[in-house]
């Protein structure tokens, strides 16, 4: 009954001792009183008899004593019981659940008491198994929720590669029927797939996932901008102003393209039909900043700060019981990209009582502009053509008789000049170019037109012929 | 004015970095059709008449880049990776605001060959009889 911790205590003296000795003396004395009042004869008796009840009383003070100190000592073990498991209850047990909340599921989460409050090794045992037990409870719920989430991360990332592969076929027919009334049809359906294809991957970014979609070079920022307002469904009240000239990397362009269609959403939605939604970039210390600014009602204090709030929770705050708030989520996928690719988003009063959500890209997101991918010829003097469309360049088709008296079709430009009467558009490119010291330059085009036939490395350019090369004879 | 018929030609799948990012439809502005169905086709010549200025879209800086020189439909639809009714659309902003001059070939051309000239023909014919 009594522990092995608590025997050590029972040697120390607790009462003050001698007090349970006064019974078993008062007892001895009055014995030894009847002994003297006593005729001679019964002495003896009464000598055998008192010392017996001496005796006995000795006994039961002594027990009485020893019970007693029991007893405090039990009383101080409960007070020091109920104080530890006051510290487990009130002290330990909350920071590890904390910990185990914030997705800490190792066995060193569980607290070792301090020594010396390891007053029982029951209770500790039993502190450790119950926390064990919320640590297996919580173990298999993350379980759960994580093999939800992959699950969720998996069909979407499916339905994105599904959209991705459709994606593909769109610009490929867009190709292939140029139409307009087929292209128009295509560019809706493309418009469609694309607010389809933002909702998958918003799906597998709450899940933990990633876009699908990646790009190997870097893209200019006002394309990374104007992509962004693809995947909405007001994507013509989306206009950009004032674009600074530099690229995005590739890693951070498609998280970029999510978060501007997330807050051009957000902004479209909650702005009138007829307003626009204006985007403008601005250069600021180590990065720059892309502005979303609509026309709306504005937030109030309260919404504002619950919108910055689901902006910044990141993705492990999240449970999937949230799904179903969808004006949410949008922000929140916003708020989880923005905070793997070291953007920051805030939002801030617009001057028209709109709501102006502002992005700022580090420096290390940003690149020089890639080089066109069309060739540029230098800066000449443009031709002076004076005819507008649809007439014709020649006022009559102007034939010469050859020696044999055929018909014969003049040269367009480089013989024109030799010849009678042409027109003042075709004459000077061709005496222009005759003079001109860039001769060089006439044919680049030509070259890399030719060039981008064969597909092969570039040759160095004609310098004479290069005009007759330009324009052949038809 | 339809596009040749290229795409069986192209590989399955186009490679990535083919890829543009901005979708057609926010290209054109959802336009897949020019206001005036204007007589552009594919080998029509197309020449700048003036510098790009900031805040117009990269597509038509690019035009206005690409066309100091005149260069036919055909060839600014392969580079700036645009379908051909998307740069006719492109093309039309920039005639409505005199950026861009066109020229017609093939109209001419056209209305040759609908009506032909009799003194050419004639002259070709005794040219061929006197050889």
């Amino acid at each position: 009954m009594v522990h092995v911790g608590s025997l050590e205590r029972t040697s120390r003296p607790v009462l003050p001792s001698g007090r349970w000795f006064l019974p078993p003396a008062l007892v001895a004395l009055g014995a030894l009183g009847a002994v003297f009042l006593v005729p001679a004869d019964a002495r003896l008796a009464v000598v055998w008899c008192g010392a017996l009840a001496t005796l006995a009383v000795l006994l039961m003070a002594g027990e009485t004593a020893r019970r007693g100190r029991v007893v405090r000592l039990l009383r101080e073990r409960v007070h020091q019981q109920v104080g530890d498991a006051d510290l487990m209850a009130y002290d330990l047990l909350p920071v590890a659940l904390d910990r185990m909340k914030n997705g800490d599921l190792e066995d060193d989460v569980i607290p070792s008491l301090p020594e010396e409050t390891a007053s029982d090794p029951q209770l500790v045992a039993a502190f450790e198994g119950m926390a064990f037990g919320i640590l297996d409870v919580l173990r298999e719920k993350e379980l759960q929720r994580d093999s939800a989430k992959r699950a969720i991360v998996n069909i979407a990332h499916r339905i994105q590669s599904e959209i991705h592969r459709l994606q593909d076929d769109i610009a490929k027919m867009q190709f292939r029927h140029g139409t307009p009334e087929v292209l128009s049809d295509l560019m809706h359906l493309e418009h469609r797939i694309n607010v389809t294809g933002r909702f998958a991957t918003s799906l597998a970014v709450v899940g933990g996932g990633a876009p699908v979609r990646r790009w190997a070079r870097p893209i200019s920022l006002h394309d990374v901008m104007r992509a962004g307002s693809g995947p909405i469904n007001e994507y013509l009240r989306v206009e950009q102003h004032r674009v600074i000239e530099t690229a995005v990397v590739g890693h951070a362009v498609e998280p970029l393209i999510m978060i501007m269609g997330e807050l051009l959403d957000n902004a479209t939605r909650y702005s009138p039909p007829s307003s626009t939604v204006v985007m403008n970039t601005e250069e600021v210390a180590s990065g720059v900043e892309v502005s979303i600014e609509d026309k709306g009602a504005g937030l109030t204090e309260e919404s504002r700060r619950r919108a910055e709030f689901l902006l910044q929770q990141g993705v492990d705050g999240l449970d999937l019981e949230d799904l179903g708030e969808t004006a949410r989520i949008g922000l929140r996928v916003a708020g989880i990209l923005a905070s793997h690719h070291g953007v920051k988003i805030s939002l801030r009063p617009s001057t028209c009582e709109g709501v102006r959500a502002v992005v700022f890209l580090p420096d290390d997101l940003l690149t020089a502009v890639p080089p066109p991918k069309y060739p540029v010829p230098a800066i000449r003097p443009t031709p002076q053509w004076h005819l507008p469309i649809g007439e014709l360049d020649e006022e009559a088709p102007a034939y010469e008789r050859n020696a044999n008296g055929l018909p014969q079709r003049r040269r367009r430009r480089s013989a024109a000049g030799a010849h009678a009467p042409a027109p003042r558009a075709a004459v000077e490119p061709a005496a222009a170019r005759r003079a001109s010291p860039e001769r060089r330059e006439s044919g680049l085009w030509v070259d890399a037109f030719f060039a981008g036939i064969r597909s092969e490395p570039e040759e160095p350019p004609p310098g004479e012929g290069s005009g007759e090369a330009r324009r052949p004879g038809p | 004015m339809t596009v040749p018929e290229e795409a069986e030609d192209e590989p399955a799948r186009r490679k990535p970095d083919d890829d543009q990012p901005v979708p057609l439809y926010v290209v054109t502005g959802g336009r897949s059709e020019s206001a005036d169905a204007m007589a552009l086709d594919l080998v029509t010549l197309v020449v700048a008449r003036a510098d790009p200025h900031s805040g117009q879209s990269p597509e038509h800086t690019a035009l206005l880049r690409m066309c100091r020189y005149p260069i036919s439909v055909a060839e600014i639809s392969a580079y700036l990776g645009l379908p051909f009714s998307a740069v006719t659309v492109l093309l039309t902003d920039l005639l409505d605001s005199s950026q861009v001059e066109v020229r017609q070939t093939r109209v001419e051309q056209r209305q040759a060959a609908a009506d032909p000239d009799l003194d050419t023909l004639r002259a070709l014919i005794d040219g061929l009889q006197r050889l």
